[in-house]
């Protein structure tokens, strides 16, 4: 399972004369191995839905099942262990969207990100870290089994997430700090598969200097290092080596394959983009492209094809993607999430048009024994639970997908509230936790609540 | 051990200093005082219950006693589980709550007289909240407090907090209040040029006009401030980004290597030792330092490499080998940490280690411009001319005459107001009509006009921040605004009575408001956090917070009126609320209004038009005090002529200056530069200027 990727230096020159003298959309270029078929790789899919939905409180905190509420409902039948199954459960108007997929779909009812910071920059904080310095897509594309397999050890996409986006407004973090998301497709396509943007340098016999560079690097911060530093700047400095590592990894992965490389398909980077959607803005334009609303279609439909390209390519096995961000302005959606209407449904709607759209293409994906959708675990969360009452009980949480490691859909797990003796359901770490047992990382408790094990039912 | 008490903004501290520091205390406090209208206490005090000078001095001393400096002599008469469980309070409890459990202004339910069992039903039950300490804005988490902590905590707390207003301990942990030599405060460190330094650098260097960092990924926020070096790190995307930048410049440099500034740095013909000329130049230039011998040899074979094998180095003599030279060697130059951190880590002298000369040079450069080190003071660096106190006041008055550098410190201002390009939110355009990036720009020049405006045109005076009965407007934003008269594309000087001042900016009141409504929320607390630098405790987890139903019946004020009825809402909302509703002259795009117009948001429907009820107190500004104000233009005259808001201003630029999350080390320099700022009777550019005075400008730890 474990391939290396060939440094073959000679080829990857040839490729980056390609990167340097022809249009980036129109070539060909290597790609790291695929899998074997009938090898099923474990992937995750993190997707963030900005400022919660409709999901009233009774006047203890516990959820109304009132009509219109998020949660789907349906016949509870109990398992005595802590959680009720519902079998085909009924959609309502929040979640009728997911009728197409409804068959791939894990609701989730009773996790409660019980301990960390309130309403929104609260929950964006702690809902992948379990109030800890990294998100759980940190931790696996850390991990030498997972991210260590491949070219990018994880990717962080955003369709307008750093739009008018305050400093604390994202979830994903390394270290304590926050990381921001990349907004735009076709200059994270380029960078991923190691092309050029336009008007670089170009330089004879194509070469390269980025390894010698990287090479150089090592040393200088060796040599800062040799300073007695704290160990804020330490940790700063390795960081900074991990990156360097990651830039070889990348640049040695993408050397592999070549003649090797499958025509066509996914690994055919000449067929991303097909409408040639430009991204990159001109010099002193504000907004940028990428940020306008009028482009977030087009933005959010080539994120969702590079995620399919990247996970079904083997470019990467973790991801992740948010739909603006908390406290979106992005049409209102903040204003408009603190009331429950039609204006609210419709909004999230057209968020969850992209999710879809992302399932059916990753369905439609050959991967391993079966499908991309049958080998990925898609985690889709929100910073909030009730928009209006910006509470973390009760969180709108579902799971897509993952069926070739033995998780159902079409069905609703319903945590007991008294589950954990505190009448509050689950703490939401244990799905973190159960998340990274899914993909191989096997450990026993994420983030700092004092909480451990995984969440029960996912594979029942 | 956590540190517990980071003295952030000089409420505390000035206090404590000036206690303690008899020769400067009595001329500092009359002329801060003097513009307090009813307090007569020196700065605002953010303890309700310690609210005399001596006692917050008592307070800051204690916050000390568990610095690792902490003797074990100094608790011998404090029973050995008080002691430990006085270090879990520090360590949990103590900036919400008080040295001696008598809460803040945040959290102002005292704890010092709740019983063991409703302590340990509180804490032990990981109830209690999580957040961001009020003061220092350090993360805690009390609620991992449980088991034997909570029972230790419950305690410390029921036995009356023993030790933690010992004065012996004061004294030998050396806590003696400043003196002007305030030590070396912060840490070495490496400090990442930010996306608007890396490109300014870069295109100073070359005399390039290029846009490099679009997809760089944007920096973290310290409290407005993109230059915090604590809160940055070098990812793969960013060296992705680092180098496609790095092979744009190339690519331009290439281009340009017959002329303007690149020729005339050079001066050689295209030839090997050329190569080397460029190599020593701009590699001094890229590094803000020269490279060392060794450096160039080794950087020179970055440029060498595709020498063919057996080639002399007569193979340069041709315009297109040197071209293709520096093709291949500059991005090794640009994609090095020498040139992507500023280095602040100082040569070792004493006990601190002061800032060699590059790095001052460095310093100076990026502090007052925002860009890459100039001739001058590199050769000031070269000839060790940057060493004192005053050479390094007269780089910065240098630097402060020329356009960049006021430009850099109009920057420091839209940091510090938390209201650059990027924040100013959008608007629902079906009832902002006219609003869109060309009014959120023209927001941004008349915020940065305004304070050079102040700054080196006007009066310079702190007071003319507030209450300057003008405003800078082009035609755009003036159009906008609905003010007539004005026809240039420049920003000019505008006499109105709708705006004026930092409390008027169109800027600060979109970014604080939402798509639709304004938000008095949110702008009373920019406000408390921004300007009084009294930061508010973290929001409640448990707590439902639901935003009021749109109601036509009723302004903004009346919908909001749940805050002062529900006792749980007050305790933080009357630190803030009447300061937002003050601001409520203006709408959610910053535009000015008589009436509040109430719509139906689905329709689009114009419902009603009700008065705007302006009036209200402000609280604990300076110290316990109260200060009632009848619309904005007297909450604007109560900001002018505080004591927090100014000290406040000095505890931003210094943030900005530094470059790293404040500790309570920082106490003292900032009280240093609060008496610089008091003695120049707070004119803006000694302020500016006199951060060069302070021994924590060049020294680390």
């Amino acid at each position: 399972m474990n391939k290396t990727f060939r440094n073959t230096r000679r080829r990857f020159v040839k490729n980056a004369i390609v990167a340097g003298t022809m249009s980036p959309l129109a070539m060909k270029i290597a790609q790291p191995v695929l899998a074997a078929g009938g090898d099923n790789k474990p992937k995750a899919l993190f997707v963030y839905m900005p400022d919660g939905v409709y999901c009233p409180k009774h006047a203890d905190g516990t959820t109304s099942d009132s009509e219109g509420a998020w949660h789907p409902t349906g016949t509870e039948v109990a398992t005595g262990n802590g959680y009720s199954i519902v079998n085909n459960p009924t959609l309502n108007s929040m979640t009728e969207a997911f009728a197409p997929i409804k068959e791939h779909i894990t609701f989730l009812q009773g996790l409660d990100m019980k301990l960390g910071g309130g309403s929104h920059q609260g929950g964006a904080q702690k809902v992948l870290t379990g109030n800890g310095d990294n998100s759980l897509d940190v931790i696996l594309g850390k991990q030498d089994a997972i991210g260590g397999q491949t070219p990018i050890r994880n990717i962080n996409l955003g369709c307008m997430a750093n739009f008018q986006a305050g400093t604390t407004d994202h979830v994903h973090y390394l270290n304590g700090v926050s990381i921001k998301p990349e907004d735009d497709p076709v200059a994270a396509f380029n960078r991923i598969y190691g092309l050029s943007s336009s008007g670089g340098v170009s330089n004879p016999g194509g070469y390269d200097p980025r390894k010698d560079i990287v090479s150089r690097s090592f040393q200088e911060i060796e040599a800062l290092m040799k300073n007695d530093l704290g160990m804020d700047e330490r940790i700063k400095l390795q960081t900074h080596v991990d990156a360097l590592n990651d830039l070889q990894k990348k640049l040695d992965g993408v050397a592999v394959g070549g003649d090797d490389a499958p025509a066509g398909g996914l690994c055919d980077i000449s067929s991303f983009n097909p409408n040639k959607v430009e991204t990159a803005s001109a010099d002193g334009i504000y907004p940028p492209k990428i940020h306008l609303e009028e482009n977030f279609t087009d933005i959010a439909n080539l994120q969702t094809d590079l995620i399919t390209r990247m996970l079904g390519c083997g470019m990467t096995r973790v991801a992740g993607l948010q739909m603006s961000h908390t406290t979106s302005n992005f049409k209102s959606h903040h204003s408009i999430s603190h009331n429950f209407s039609q204006a609210w449904i419709n909004s999230l709607n057209y968020f969850y048009s992209f999710l879809i759209k992302l399932v059916n293409d990753m369905k439609a994906t050959p991967d391993g024994s079966s499908n991309l959708l049958d080998n990925t675990l898609i985690y889709v969360y929100s910073c909030l639970s009730d928009g209006k009452l910006h509470d973390h009980r009760d969180m709108p949480f579902f799971l897509i997908g993952g069926h070739n490691f033995g998780i159902q859909g079409n069905r609703k797990l319903r945590y007991d509230l008294n589950a954990e003796g505190d009448g509050r359901g689950v703490d939401h770490t244990k799905l973190l936790v159960s998340i990274a047992k899914y993909m191989g990382h096997d450990i026993d408790k994420f983030g700092t609540n004092p909480v451990s094990g995984e969440l029960p039912g996912l594979y029942s | 051990m956590v540190k517990k008490l980071t003295l952030v903004f000089a409420s505390l501290g000035l206090a404590a200093c000036v206690a303690n520091d008899p020769p400067t205390s009595s001329s500092s406090a009359q002329q801060q005082s003097s513009s307090s209208e009813q307090s007569s206490e020196v700065s605002s005090s953010s303890v309700t219950a310690i609210s005399s000078s001596s006692s917050q001095a008592q307070m800051v001393s204690s916050s000390q006693s568990s610095l690792p400096t902490q003797s074990s002599s100094s608790q011998s008469s404090i029973p050995a589980t008080a002691t430990a469980g006085k270090a879990l309070y520090e360590m949990y409890c103590l900036e919400c709550h008080g040295v001696v459990g008598a809460g803040s202004i945040k959290i102002p339910v005292p704890i010092k007289d709740a019983s063991f069992d409703s302590i340990m039903a509180k804490v032990d039950g990981g109830n209690m909240p999580t957040g961001t300490g009020p003061l220092s804005g350090k993360e805690y988490s009390p609620e991992q407090c449980e088991g034997e902590c909570a029972t230790n905590v419950a305690n410390y707390i029921t036995s009356g907090f023993p030790g933690a207003l010992d004065n012996g301990a004061e004294q030998e942990l050396g806590f003696n209040g400043c003196s002007d030599v305030e030590g070396a405060p912060g840490s070495r460190a490496l400090r990442l040029l930010t996306r608007r330094e890396y490109e300014n650098s870069i295109n100073d260097i070359f005399g390039l006009d290029l846009e490099l960092t679009t997809n760089f990924p944007p920096e973290g926020r310290d409290h407005g401030f993109t230059n915090n070096a604590d809160i940055v790190q070098v990812t793969a995307l960013h060296l992705d980004n680092y180098y496609d930048a790095a092979s744009r410049v190339t690519a331009e440099v290439q281009n340009r290597l017959n002329s303007g500034l690149i020729r005339e740095t050079l001066n050689c013909s295209a030839n090997y030792h050329c190569i080397r000329t460029f190599v020593e130049k701009f590699g001094a230039q890229i590094f803000r330092r020269p490279l060392q011998g060794h450096e160039i040899d080794e950087y020179l074979a970055f440029f060498t490499v595709l020498r063919p094998a057996g080639q002399d180095d007569s193979y340069y003599n041709h315009s297109d080998r040197f071209k293709e030279a520096i093709g291949v060697g500059l991005p090794s130059l640009l994609m090095s940490p020498h040139f992507l951190y500023r280095k602040e880590l100082g040569v070792k002298d004493g006990d601190s280690y002061r800032l060699d000369d590059y790095e001052m040079a460095t310093l100076i450069a990026y502090t007052f411009t925002g860009t890459t080190p100039d001739e001058m003071l590199m050769q000031a660096a070269r000839n060790q001319q940057l060493r004192t106190k005053a050479q390094f006041k007269a780089h910065a008055e240098r630097l402060l005459a020329t356009e960049r550098g006021q430009a850099q410190m109009a920057h420091f201002a839209v940091e510090w107001w938390d209201a650059g390009l990027e924040l100013i939110g959008s608007k629902n355009p079906d009832f902002y009509q006219g609003y869109g990036p060309e009014v959120i720009q023209a927001m941004v020049g008349e915020m940065e006009a305004f304070f050079k405006h102040v700054v080196f045109e006007s009066t310079g005076k702190f007071q003319e921040l507030y209450q300057p009965g003008y405003t800078m407007l082009n035609k755009t934003l003036a159009d906008f605004y609905g003010i007539s008269g004005v026809t240039s594309t420049e920003f000019t000087k505008v006499v109105t009575d709708q705006r004026g001042g930092i409390l008027s900016f169109g800027g600060i009141m979109a970014s604080n408001a939402s798509t639709e409504e304004s938000s008095p929320v949110k702008r009373g607390v920019f406000v408390r956090e921004q300007l009084m630098c009294d930061p508010l405790p973290p929001l409640p987890r448990d707590v439902n917070i639901p935003n009021p139903d749109l109601d036509p019946t009723k302004p903004m004020r009346e919908r909001f009126e749940a805050h002062s009825v529900n006792p749980n809402c007050w305790a933080c909302h009357k630190f803030f609320d009447d300061i937002g509703y003050a601001m409520e002259i203006y709408d959610a795009s910053g535009k000015y209004r008589e009436r509040e117009k109430m719509y139906d948001w689905d329709t689009h429907e114009l419902i009603s038009e009700l008065d705007i009820l302006t009036s209200g107190k402000v609280i604990n500004i300076d110290g316990q005090d109260e200060h009632f104000f009848d619309d904005l233009k007297g909450l604007s005259a109560v900001m002018a002529n505080a004591d927090s808001t100014k000290s406040c201003m000095t505890t931003q630029y210094y943030r900005y200056v530094m470059g790293y999350k404040l500790q309570e080390a920082d106490q003292c320099a900032i009280s240093n530069l609060n008496k610089i700022f008091a003695d120049s009777e707070f004119d803006i550019q000694s302020l500016l200027l006199g951060i060069t005075q302070l021994d924590s400008f060049s020294l680390r730890q």
